[in-house]
């Protein structure tokens, strides 16, 4: 099964090619990387996905289901979710309010007007175990901005898990956290199940061998190689724009 | 399930209450019919100011042709009696309402094609318009020297409406209805998304909220609000012009909200009061209410940004008695 799809997608912002003609397929339970230098397109492709832009040509799908115009909050309704490179909570808010929110944005009631949010406890009780589950309870009458960074990394993981996404988008999840906290965080999420199809945007190399079975490597907006680990790692070309450039 | 309210919270509100009830419903036995009316108008200032504030405070959206919706309700009225010659209240309520809503549908469905200053700005052209048409359609609307003779609804009941206290208590169960209703909107997981869309729209939209629609919602039942209390007016006054539709009106009752706190949801009932019993004691003595407002606006802004109600919280965390959240 697949979950995810490129067709020759393209983005330009006037005349820099962001991301140019890039095709890819994600199979259903798949971790894949897609990794590059600065500016290689990675965050514009992940866009392009879950519809913050709209490529300039080319298509995107979802489960063979063609969602190149369909908006940002409908792709969610579908199993998309995603996390963002810049820390991007509802920072005045408590963390209880940031993962309720996230909750409640796939539950029939979310439009509801005449009670009280306090009284759907399947609202509070799934708050309760997803905030338990990341280590957050104790800190969730917090505003998210009082939050230690690798807190607030939780937090924006914990809300992407919200609404249970087949496809969990991850841009750059571990960027500012130290050794430890990066470690934990990517322990758990190598705990997430294998019917969550995994896409990871990352610069840390270590990190991206822990976590993706397959990788994509982009370059100036273009995809120049794909394969396993030890393909990539092989791979001259990779070694040349991306690898060498490591320290 | 979890208590939100702490006990010594839920002790406060009741006595909040408490001093509510004590206020509007017996307070205005013992005063003069002089400050009765005074407090007629707050209670309609007040349901107008609470609607603006589901737009500012919760979906922090900015709009300055409010007045467009208050002129609405109350020209629905004014016409269905002086015009069309239609006694019955309910009828002449329930028009007002519709009316405001469609106008509601309309300007929203325009004004929130844009965001920031361009939905400022659209709703500031689409209230003049509403202005200039009551303004120019002499015909229908009376211009310049609008329409009077609207009388107190007969409602059949033993106590007559002209009595200025016994319409005082007409006007307060409206004002405890709109009170009720929008608290409960507030504290519901569609209040709760409008203040999520407030502090960060784009990442509500990223968990799947149709952030649009919500703020079309949130428009719409601003506008009927803000409609009822137009109506509730015209009745009280007996008389409308075009005033009633003018920028002055929705620029007041911003500052109302302002003034109030947008962030309490009672603020904007403190504000209709600060304003309106300041604009009644500085018009007995000068014209210039709209200078002293102006002045009032700027102490606000500078000493008290979050405004009356929100003066408390302020003085606490300046003084650290307590680490301020947020959370409302």
């Amino acid at each position: 099964m697949e979950s995810l799809r490129a067709e020759g997608v393209s983005k330009n912002f006037g005349s820099l090619y962001a991301v140019q003609n890039v095709s890819l397929s994600v199979r259903t339970g798949e971790r894949r990387a897609i990794i590059g230098p600065n500016g290689a397109g990675k965050t514009t492709l992940f866009n392009l996905f879950t519809g913050q832009l709209k490529p300039s040509a080319g298509q995107t799908y979802m489960f063979g289901q063609d969602v190149t115009t369909i908006p940002v909050h409908q792709r969610v309704h579908l199993g998309l979710a995603r996390t963002f490179q810049v820390m991007n909570l509802i920072f005045d808010l408590s963390v209880l309010d940031n993962v309720q929110l996230a909750i409640q944005a796939v539950m029939p009631f979310r439009f509801a007007m005449f009670r009280s949010q306090n009284a759907y406890a399947n609202l509070f009780e799934e708050a309760q175990s997803l905030l338990t589950q990341w280590g957050l309870w104790e800190r969730r009458k917090e505003l998210a901005r009082d939050l230690s960074y690798g807190e607030q990394r939780r937090v924006e993981l914990a809300m992407a898990l919200a609404s249970k996404p087949k496809i969990l988008l991850l841009d750059e999840p571990t960027s500012g956290l130290s050794e430890a906290e990066a470690a934990s965080l990517i322990a758990m999420i190598r705990g997430l199940g294998q019917d969550t199809t995994l896409i990871i945007v990352e610069h840390d190399m270590d990190v991206v061998f822990e976590l993706a079975d397959y990788i994509t490597v982009l370059h100036y907006g273009q995809v120049i190689a794909e394969g396993t680990k030890e393909e990539i790692k092989a791979n001259p070309k990779v070694r040349e724009v991306y690898l060498g450039e490591e320290e | 399930m979890e208590s939100v309210l702490s006990r010594a919270k839920q002790i406060r509100y009741a006595l909040y209450l408490l001093a509510g009830v004590i206020i509007f419903l017996v307070f205005p036995q013992f005063i003069s019919s002089y400050y009765v009316l005074l407090l007629t108008e707050i209670l309609i200032y007040a349901i107008f100011a609470l609607s603006v504030n589901l737009l500012l405070g919760y979906t922090g959206l900015l709009s300055l042709g409010q007045a467009a919706f208050w002129g609405a309700g109350g020209y629905t009225v004014a016409l269905l009696v002086v015009n069309a010659g239609v006694d019955n209240f309910w009828l002449c309520i329930v028009a007002a309402l519709l009316v405001s809503a469609i106008l509601g549908f309309v300007f929203g469905f325009l004004a929130l094609r844009t965001t920031g200053v361009y939905f400022i700005m659209i709703t500031l052209a689409l209230g003049q318009m509403l202005w200039a048409i009551v303004w120019r359609w002499h015909s229908l609307t009376g211009g310049d020297d609008g329409l009077s003779g609207i009388t107190r609804p007969d409602l059949g009941l033993p106590w007559s409406l002209w009595d200025t206290t016994n319409f005082y208590y007409f006007i307060l169960i409206f004002f405890a209805i709109a009170v009720f209703l929008l608290y409960r909107i507030t504290r519901s997981p569609f209040g709760r998304t409008l203040i999520g869309i407030r502090e960060n729209e784009s990442r509500l939209q990223a968990l799947g909220y149709n952030t649009w629609r919500y703020k079309y919602i949130c428009f719409v039942i601003a506008a009927i609000f803000g409609g009822l209390a137009g109506a509730l007016k015209v009745y009280q006054d007996g008389f409308i012009s075009p005033t009633y539709c003018s920028l002055t009106v929705s620029a007041m009752v911003l500052l109302m909200a302002l003034i109030g706190g947008t962030r309490v949801f009672a603020g904007p009932i403190f504000g209709a009061g600060a304003v309106w019993i300041i604009r009644s004691i500085v018009s007995s003595y000068t014209g210039y209410w709209n200078l002293i407002l102006g002045i009032l606006m700027v102490i606000v802004v500078m000493f008290a940004p979050r405004g009356i109600a929100g003066y408390p919280a302020q003085l606490k965390e300046r003084y650290g008695i307590l680490k301020s959240r947020r959370r409302f």
